[in-house]
């Protein structure tokens, strides 16, 4: 039986919010990533709802709205001069540390990261999901792997 | 597993934790919609040039073609890709960057370079008119990074993200370089109807992403070395070759002329037969000659 679009947003909005804000590293970034992918979602609903997956089919178009993402300023406040604020362990520092690093990955490697690490995905489903080869979701993890793990290492050393 | 995997899990569940505005969201549903963005139709008052291309294949036509949709643009459009215009370029950037990514909307163009850490420098240049006034300057938080918004002339402003470990005093260099051009590039495919197109490197290969308003016949077409059309795809042919279509979105996959590393790829926003599919994917026009030799230099 299809569930009505408000049930089904109402009981999905938390995990895609999560998995936007990993992916996106900003709340605020994710929650219109969101929100525009659930608008988009209501507008089709009569045929997502009938998917058999229809919670895969919106982390894909969270997915999409992620890789086309475009600025809009109206949001949010200009960062301050200085945003850092120290902390006062080392697993926080290590923490921010690869939240900056995974920040700079392109962004498809970004969302592979994320849907390795975060969504414990397997490669076939990534690929699915970035609609590229398994071979290509292979290549954005190693790549971005080598780079955190390079980048880990040269922190250590710094430390 | 080892501990760098460890610390990425970690990092990515402590950002998910700080997740929020589940009732903005759930609010926002029961809104009015916003304006749809104006496509390039209108936006493409911005290019100065066209150049003719030869269609790849022979399956594009005059008529025949959904009116709604960007095949029927691109077929009525006899084979043309049109030039746009870079508008800025920056004369400075930091050693090591090479371009990987060009981004077109109506009133956009973004470059993006990165260096083999990943550091990135990315220049948009907006058109400033009624429906996008430019911003107030200053430093605004962007997906890449911190992003600098500054004045260029009077119908253009910029924005600035400059990373690396020296990335402020590198974004003052690159911005006070940026001068107006002429220069033009084309995509290799047509895109009119487009809110949006991007050309990048990906895995060593150019690839092309084009996303169009709801309202057309496909949301999403990409050119690029990779075909996926799902677990559910099956066999069809199309622009002369074999070719692929998948579920749910309605995706069709088909190889452009010779090269396995040309994949067109489209996913459409409703419903559709194969053989819509079909005719869709064969009304885009290829250049058979596109403007690569960018990426990557």
């Amino acid at each position: 039986m299809t569930t009505s679009f408000e049930e089904f947003a109402a009981g999905q909005v938390t995990p895609l919010l999560r998995y936007a804000t990993a992916l996106a590293g900003d709340p605020h970034l994710a929650q219109d990533l969101v929100q525009e992918s659930l608008l988009r979602a209501q507008q089709r609903w009569k045929r997502i709802g009938d998917l058999a997956h229809p919670a895969a089919y919106l982390k894909r178009m969270v997915t999409n709205e992620f890789l086309s993402w475009r600025r809009r300023f109206v949001r949010h406040a200009p960062l301050a001069e200085d945003a850092s604020t120290a902390d006062p362990t080392r697993a926080v520092d290590e923490r921010d540390a690869m939240a900056r690093s995974i920040a700079r990955l392109t962004r498809k490697q970004r969302v592979a990261i994320v849907l390795r690490y975060f969504e414990d995905y397997e490669d076939a489903a990534i690929a699915e999901v970035l609609g590229c080869a398994e071979v290509t979701v292979r290549s954005h993890i190693s790549r971005a792997l080598t780079t955190l793990r390079a980048e880990h290492k040269q922190k250590e050393a710094a430390l | 597993m080892n501990d760098v995997e460890d610390l990425i899990r970690d990092t990515l569940r402590h950002q998910a934790d700080r997740a929020s505005g589940e009732g903005e969201v759930l609010a926002a549903l029961h809104r009015p919609r916003r304006a749809t963005r104006v496509p390039w139709a209108v936006g493409l008052a911005t290019v100065t040039a066209a150049v003719v291309v030869v269609a790849v294949v022979e399956g594009v036509r005059s008529g025949g073609v959904d009116t709604a949709g960007p095949g029927t643009s691109a077929s009525a459009a006899a084979t043309t890709v049109p030039e746009t215009p870079l508008g800025f370029t920056p004369s400075f950037l930091p050693e090591g960057f090479k371009e990987v990514k060009r981004e077109v909307t109506p009133t956009s163009v973004n470059r993006v370079w990165r260096d083999r850490q990943y550091y990135v420098v990315s220049l948009t240049v907006v058109t400033v008119d009624a429906a996008h006034p430019k911003p107030a300057d200053g430093v605004f938080p962007d997906v890449e990074g911190p992003a600098e918004v500054f004045g260029l002339d009077a119908g253009h402003y910029g924005k600035l993200i400059v990373t690396g470990p020296d990335g402020e005093a590198e974004r003052v260099r690159v911005r006070d370089s940026i001068h107006p051009v002429a220069d033009t590039f084309r995509f290799p495919v047509a895109v009119e109807g487009a809110e949006k197109a991007t050309l990048e490197l990906e895995d060593d290969h150019p690839s092309l992403d084009v996303w169009f308003p709801e309202e057309h016949a496909f949301r999403r077409l990409w050119l690029g070395p990779r075909a996926n059309t799902g677990q559910w795809a099956r066999d069809t042919t199309a622009r002369g070759g074999p070719a692929k279509v998948g579920y749910p979105d309605g995706t069709i996959s088909a190889q452009v002329g010779d090269d396995p590393n040309r994949q067109l790829t489209i996913m459409t926003t409703r419903p559709a037969s194969d053989a819509r599919l079909v005719e869709l994917i064969e009304g885009l026009v290829v250049d058979p000659n596109p403007d690569l030799a960018w990426l990557g230099s």
